[in-house]
């Protein structure tokens, strides 16, 4: 298993064999959502995230021989989390959407869906953000707890204490919005 | 999943609307455009884009699956209908209440509609000479739907765009502009859907600034009003209060 994923953004992909190639669109094609749901998580617009998610995979490909067969996951999600930390928390804020007033031109299912994600995102937004990574791997990613352990490598105790104290600062975050919106519902 | 682990909270979540919310979102996939655009910067093929939305449409075929074993979500929340959840999510309808509040000179009292905060003593937040404090922008009244609509980020961006500056004054060592920014947001949203995180941040700011008597004071009315939970943790360590 490689370690860690140090952030070192090369100017251009580097040269890759026809074998490296496959690898790394078999890799795209089953990861790059997750990669890129992970940075939106961590409070990126769409398009930042994408970005991010194109750094997460330049580096990949850069080290796609440290990458053992079967870790591929694994790394890339602690390299998304490795370059999303190296963005700097000024970058990473609750993201709503500039398109708000073009909402009634969507679907009624894509514009409840869009809502339902930024209401996940702003109370994500509350929790800390340690506590946060914790619940996006195993709440949304579905990682198991001694996947996280090894990726995040922290005891498995720990990942199950965050874990805990993760979901009791969403509930109660979400519960507060929640009652809010009741509240307002009321004539 | 581990057999230890517990069961993921959006199938066994306490309100139907956050497992509907954390379906929807562990459900998100960027935009074709965004693929499309990702993939070619790094030279990947037209086939393997193929096989992501294959990818994509098999985990959401999972995910619909394990929605639909769990309890209904949209048809057993009536009272949350997708045009007013559009609206509260963004803030909508309490955005233009709490908007008109804030342009009033002298806003009433929002009904409290959750357990408040420790109030804010008015001697802890005089900071020495206050420091320019971000507003979120604001925009011009709106009327109708659509805009309606179209000022509804304003609320909630308004109040997380205040607690996250306070949390960087914190985090940068500006204890004094924290204090301030809470101040506004005290003031603009009496009864914020942040408070509790708001009077957390002022109680690391007074600490900070060595105010920790003020700090203990705040802590212990924070321990009272909200009880035990991870915040109030925090507020023990912060204020040097002594865990039960």
């Amino acid at each position: 298993m490689v370690k860690s994923a140090m952030i070192a953004m090369p100017e251009v992909p580097v040269a890759r064999t026809a074998e490296d190639n496959t690898r790394l669109e078999r890799m795209f094609a089953t990861h790059h959502a997750t990669v890129w749901r992970i940075l939106r998580r961590r409070g990126l617009s769409r398009d930042a995230a994408a970005d991010a998610t194109q750094e997460a995979f330049i580096i990949a490909v850069e080290r796609l021989h440290e990458v053992q067969s079967g870790d591929e996951r694994s790394f890339l999600i602690r390299t998304a989390l490795q370059v999303a930390r190296t963005l700097g928390r000024k970058s990473q804020r609750w993201h709503l959407e500039d398109d708000m007033d073009q909402r009634g031109l969507e679907g009624r299912n894509t514009e409840q869906r869009r809502s339902d994600i930024e209401l996940c995102d702003l109370a994500l937004s509350k929790v800390d953000p340690e506590l946060a990574e914790i619940f996006v791997l195993f709440e949304l990613e579905e990682l198991s707890s001694p996947e996280i352990a090894s990726l995040l490598e922290i005891p498995l105790g720990t990942v199950a204490s965050r874990l805990r104290r993760a979901r009791e600062e969403f509930r109660n975050v979400f519960a507060r919005i929640e009652r809010t919106m009741h509240h307002e519902e009321q004539p | 999943m581990s057999p230890r682990d517990p069961k993921r909270l959006r199938l066994v979540a306490g309100s139907a609307l956050q497992r509907r919310v954390l379906a929807a979102t562990a459900e998100e996939e960027p935009s074709p455009e965004l693929r499309d655009r990702m993939a070619g910067a790094l030279g990947v093929s037209a086939a393997a884009i193929g096989a992501a939305s294959g990818a994509a449409v098999a985990k959401a075929t999972v995910s619909a699956t394990k929605a639909a074993a769990g309890i209904s979500t949209t048809s057993a929340l009536p009272w949350i209908t997708v045009g007013v959840l559009g609206l509260a999510v963004a803030g909508a309808i309490f955005s233009a209440r709490e908007w008109k509040a804030s342009v009033r000179p002298s806003p009433a009292p929002a009904p409290r509609m959750i357990a408040s905060a420790p109030d804010f003593p008015a001697a802890a937040i005089e900071p020495a000479s206050p420091a320019p404090v971000p507003r979120p922008d604001l925009p011009d009244v709106p009327s109708g739907g659509r805009a309606r609509m179209a000022a509804a980020p304003v609320d909630l961006r308004g109040q997380t765009s205040l607690v996250d500056a306070a949390r960087d004054a914190v985090s940068s060592g500006a204890a004094d502009r924290a204090l301030a920014i809470l101040r506004q947001y005290q003031d603009r949203y009496p009864a914020g859907v942040f408070r509790p995180e708001a009077a957390v941040l002022k109680i690391e700011a007074l600490a900070e600034l060595g105010r920790g008597a003020e700090a203990r004071t705040l802590a212990e009315r924070f321990v009272a009003e909200y009880g035990e939970g991870s915040l109030t943790d925090r507020v023990r360590q912060v204020a040097g209060l002594a865990h039960p």
